[in-house]
Order: structure tokens, then sequence, then C-alpha cells
């Protein structure tokens, strides 16, 4: 268990710069989500820590020292890839033993080991099958068993439910929060599933472009962030251009259209400024205008309904042509082509 | 409907397997069959049927000391032929380097060169540095002959195999050595093995480059072989080619259920 900190990492390929500045730190126990889209440079962030690419410039610290200079087999930090790379060749014991093989801990310390991990990631029973013969669930396991029993200081996931069907992908999610929680081990997960982040993690870090953006923690980062790209990132959004009319008192007018959105912040723009504006589709809700309400009331007609079982987005049209996405709990009563009044607060509308 | 699930198309591909299988086998069943004939002349159908001519094999003294030949010749060929192979398959399969595509184009020529122009120019190149012919001229023929299968083979393996393996070994503590002994190594047994028995083989009964290379008093089974074609009619050959084969599928067989060694060879 160890504290990670990254300071300026720049690393390029040719004239592609992979990694821009990246400074990051995790705290001692603490579970960070590296997001963003592929290519971004989060994989090359892990591989970095994990030593398997040198950077041109920038350090990486462990535990308060300097690794940069250690090859990847000194550097005790637990990996858990992607395609989960198990040794196909070796049984499941075998797996998890293996860097305990090569730590040349003694062979009744190895077994007592392997049992408890096995007993952690819950396979005991298993310990003579071959990768193959596992079901992609327990190969998961098994590859997070072989990266704990070493007790490394880091422990480093990419994309560690990507090649898992939904409900295995929910049922690993809630297991990984329990083996975490229970260890306690500063983690690092590289991931381009923004559910899997928001529901995983500490701590975000949205990467664009080798750089990253934004970091917060993930109610605070969905709720508000800070630029246009992480708020489409982070899930589905209602992104609009529009110029900002007027700041009065604690209230920002912005022009969209026909429309005058009212905004309770406006993240430093000035009257004149050209400015997206953003709102979460959950933060609108249909229904008749509440008159003297501080809100926003818009008045549209229903375009689509797609039924999404828990929920039902809706797709309101509002003269001009602009489109929105609005939640509904559950299926509402609504026709196509029927006008409604939709609504939402001042404070949940996003300015860039 | 795929082209695959209609009913014409599959019995005609499946007519077509089976005859090319049947021209594959039938000249080896009839060498066969032809073996356990009684009469002094190869004659088919045999009119008699004995076991002489496998008794006779150990009189041919000849054969036996030139099977011994080929054997070492053979086994020397396969191993040089595969420790070769490993760093050639790794450069290829892991690195991009200029000359790559020309390095595996040259690799795969020796199948391509008439085995006659290898066997001139390994001569020739012994004439020219003065070594002459012999054992050693034939081991390094062989290895130009075969030396490009094991790398054929050992890069059907690798590209199968996970590259991600080494790292995961290598995040576990293991150095580039180890990584590769307990990790890379087991990975590419079936590429081995199969590289092996290619060079084995190729080199076993090649004559085209042997006949280049021999000497007197040291030939190579083939070259005895059909010596001794040229001059008796009876069924001998025969008997050891069924031996040959016999042994040969044996071993195929083998390494087939150890190492599934068949698609990778498939794949190559």
């Amino acid at each position: 268990m160890a504290r990670i900190e990254l300071t300026g990492l720049e690393y390029r390929v040719g004239v592609t710069r992979i990694l821009n500045d990246v400074s990051l730190a995790v705290e001692e126990g603490e579970c960070l989500a590296l997001l963003g889209p592929s290519g971004c440079g989060k994989t090359t962030t892990l591989r970095v820590i994990a030593g398997f690419v040198t950077p041109d410039s920038g350090d990486v610290c462990i535990g308060g020292a300097s690794v940069l200079a250690l090859r990847p087999h000194r550097r005790n930090v637990g990996l858990v890839f992607q395609d989960y790379a198990l040794f196909p060749h070796l049984t499941v014991a075998e797996n998890i033993a293996y860097g305990l093989v090569r730590r040349r801990v003694p062979r009744e310390a190895i077994s007592r080991q392997v049992g408890a991990m096995l007993e952690t990631v819950r396979l005991t029973g298993m310990e003579r099958r071959r990768p193959q013969e596992l079901s992609g669930g327990q190969r998961q396991r098994v590859a997070l068993a072989r990266a704990l029993v070493i007790k490394p200081d880091v422990l480093l996931l990419d994309e560690p439910l990507g090649a898992l069907d939904r409900i295995l992908r929910d049922q690993m999610q809630v297991e990984l929060k329990r083996i975490r929680r229970d260890l306690g081990i500063t983690t690092i997960i590289v991931t381009h599933d923004q559910e899997e982040a928001l529901s995983l993690a500490d701590r975000i870090a949205v990467m664009f472009d080798g750089r990253i953006v934004e970091s917060g923690a993930p109610e605070h980062l969905y709720a508000r962030p800070e630029t246009r790209a992480v708020m489409a990132f982070l899930g589905a959004s209602n992104i609009v251009e529009g110029r900002i009319e007027a700041i009065v008192g604690d209230v920002a007018t912005v022009r969209v259209g026909d429309f005058a959105v009212r905004a309770g912040h406006w993240g430093g723009k000035n009257a004149g400024d050209a400015v997206q504006i953003g709102i979460r589709p959950e933060a609108i809700t249909i229904g008749p205008a509440d008159s003297g309400s501080v809100e926003n009331t818009l008045a549209g007609s229903v375009d689509e309904l797609v039924y999404k079982g828990p929920h039902t987005e809706v797709y309101v049209r509002f003269p001009g042509g602009r489109d929105m996405i609005v939640r509904v709990q559950g299926r509402p009563a609504l026709a196509k082509g029927s006008v409604v009044t939709i609504r939402f607060a001042l404070e949940d509308v996003l300015v860039f | 409907m795929s082209r695959s699930d209609d009913p014409s198309y599959r019995m005609a591909v499946g007519v077509l397997g089976w005859f090319g299988m049947a021209f594959l086998v039938f000249p080896v069943l009839l060498t066969i069959v032809v073996s356990f004939g009684g009469s002094v002349f190869i004659e088919f159908p045999p009119q008699s049927f004995s076991l002489k001519w496998y008794a006779n094999i150990a009189e041919v003294q000849q054969i036996g000391r030139a099977v011994l030949i080929s054997l070492g010749v053979a086994l020397a060929t396969a191993a040089i032929a595969t420790v070769m192979a490993i760093p050639a398959a790794l450069a290829i399969t892991r690195h991009d380097f200029p000359g790559r595509g020309t390095l595996v184009a040259f690799l795969v020529s020796p199948v391509t060169v008439p085995m006659v122009a290898i066997g001139i120019a390994v001569s020739q190149f012994f004439v020219w540095i003065g070594g002459g012919t012999g054992w050693f001229a034939l081991l390094v023929g062989h290895t130009v002959l075969v030396s490009a299968y094991p790398v054929r083979t050992l890069v059907a393996s690798l590209s199968l195999s996970n590259p991600s393996l080494e790292e995961a070994a290598a995040s576990l503590g293991a150095t580039r050595w180890v990584a590769f002994r307990t990790v890379v190594l087991p990975q590419l047994m079936p590429g081995l093995v199969s590289g092996f028995l290619f060079a084995f083989l190729i080199s076993f009964d090649n004559y085209p480059i042997s006949i280049f290379l021999v000497k007197g008093g040291l030939t190579t089974m083939p070259i005895e072989i059909f010596n001794y074609i040229s001059q008796n009619l009876d069924p001998t050959p025969a008997a050891f080619s069924t031996i040959y084969v016999l042994i040969v599928s044996a071993v195929i067989v083998l390494a087939e259920r150890r190492f599934g060694i068949v698609s990778l060879s498939v794949k190559g």
C-alpha cells in the first residue's frame, strides 16, 4: 500500500504525443479511475507505472520513491490485464502462485497464501482447473488473485470489467469493491466506461488526447463538470449553443434560439460570450408550468419515446428544430406529438 | 444460407477431399501391400504372401548403415534449425525492423528454390572452401534446406500466443529470461515440436541435396534405397518404406496428442 505520484509525464511516438504533461497523485488506499475514450493515453499511463513504457520525461513515484529506473519485475505492482493474460499451461493455483514462486516464498507458505487468496476471490475448489476451463468472471477473479497475492504496493486494473457481459459486470463490480475495501490497496482503474468509473472509483481523472482534463469525486464530476467534453463523456446530456445575454445578480440569461435559459452559475463567462449550456436528462421534468417558480420552463412537443425499463427517454422537440432528451421514471402517459412543458432548475444548467 | 450450407457444394467439396486423400494415400497402401509379397519381383496383386523382405532389411547392411547416418544428420539438422528458429521467430513476430518482409520471404524461399540448386550451391561452396563432401557438408546442406520450416511453425505458435503473458510474468517478478523460460517457451512447444519434426523428416528422406554431398562409404538412407532399387527388383525397399511410414505416423500421432501440432502446421 502506497501513494502513487505521477509528475509531468511526456511520451511521444514519432510526432504523436501520447502523453502530454500527465500529473496525478493517488493517495494511499484510494481508488482512482482513469477515464477516457480509447487512444486517449490511459493505458499508456498504466504501462508507464508498470514499467513497460519508459516516458520521455516526467517521474513515477510509488511510496515516495521514484521507480522509473526499476525494471517491471522489480516494481512490485499488481497488474490485471484487460484480457487477463492468465498462463494457459498452468492451473489456477499455479497461476496465482507464479509471483510467489518468483519471490522464492517457501512451498508451504505459497499453498497457504494461494488458498487464502482463492477464498478472497471465492474460487475455492477451482485450484486444479486450467484457465480455458473457466468462465469469463472466474478468469477475472484468478487474474485479480494472481495480482493481489504478491501483496503489491499498488493495484493497476486495465478495463477490468470490459470483457464481461452485463450481469456479470454488475456482480464483479460489487465484488471488486468488497475485495478492494478489505485490502485497502491503492488502486488505479483504467476504463472507457463511465459507469464503471463512477461506481468503482473514489476519484475520477478524465483523459482526452494524452492529457488529464479534469479530475474529482465521481458525483462532483458528474454533476458539475467544468468542460463540455467531460459532461458529454460522463453520460447522456443535452448540450446546446447559446450566448449570454445578461448577468443579473445570481442569474445569467443565455439566449438559445427563441428561448432564454436562466443559469445559476456561468463558469466565469461574461455577458455577450458565445457559450454552450448542458443539462442532464434526469435533471429535467415534464409537467405544466409552475407559475412564479425560479425554474426554467420551455414548451415543446414529444418527438419520440424510447422505453428503457426503469425509465423512458422522451425526445422533446422545440420550435426551430432543437431536441432535448428528458429522462422520466417508468413509462409516462405521453403520446407522440403531444405538447408538453419541461422545466429544470437554474442550478442544473451548466455553462461552458 | 451461406455457401458451405449448400448440400451440393458440400458434396462436391467432400468428393474432392476424399479423392485428394485417396490420391495421396493410395501409393502408400500399394507399397504396404507389395511389401508382403512372396515373389522375388515386385508384383501387384501379390500371388503369395511372406514376411521375408522384412527379414531381408537386416541383411542389406548398407541400408542399415545409411539409416544410422541419416538419423544422425537429421537429428542434428533438426536440432540446429529449431534452435536457430527461436530467435528468428521472436524477431519476426515481436519486432518490426527494416528488411523484415525480405527476411520472411527469404526464410520461406528454400521451399521454392529447387533442391538441386541448393545441392549444387552447397557442394560448390564446400569445394570452394576446400571442405569437400561428407557428414559436415550434409549437415550444412540439410540445415540450409530445412531452416525455414521451424521458423514458420514457431511464427505460427508465437502469433497465437498472447504477448501480454510475458508482461504479466514481468509484473509478477519474473526477469526476461525467467519469463521466457516459464511462460513463452511452454507456449512455443507445439511450434517447436512440429518444426523439429518437419525439419527432421525433410532432412531424413532428402535425396536431391544429399546426392551432391555424400561420398563413398558415407551415404544416406534415401540414396542407399535408391541404389538398391536400381540394382534389385525385390520388395525389400517396400518393406523398409512400410516400417518407415508406420514409425513416422506413430510419432506424428503421439506429437499431436501431446502438443496439438496439426492445427499449427495448417495455420503455418
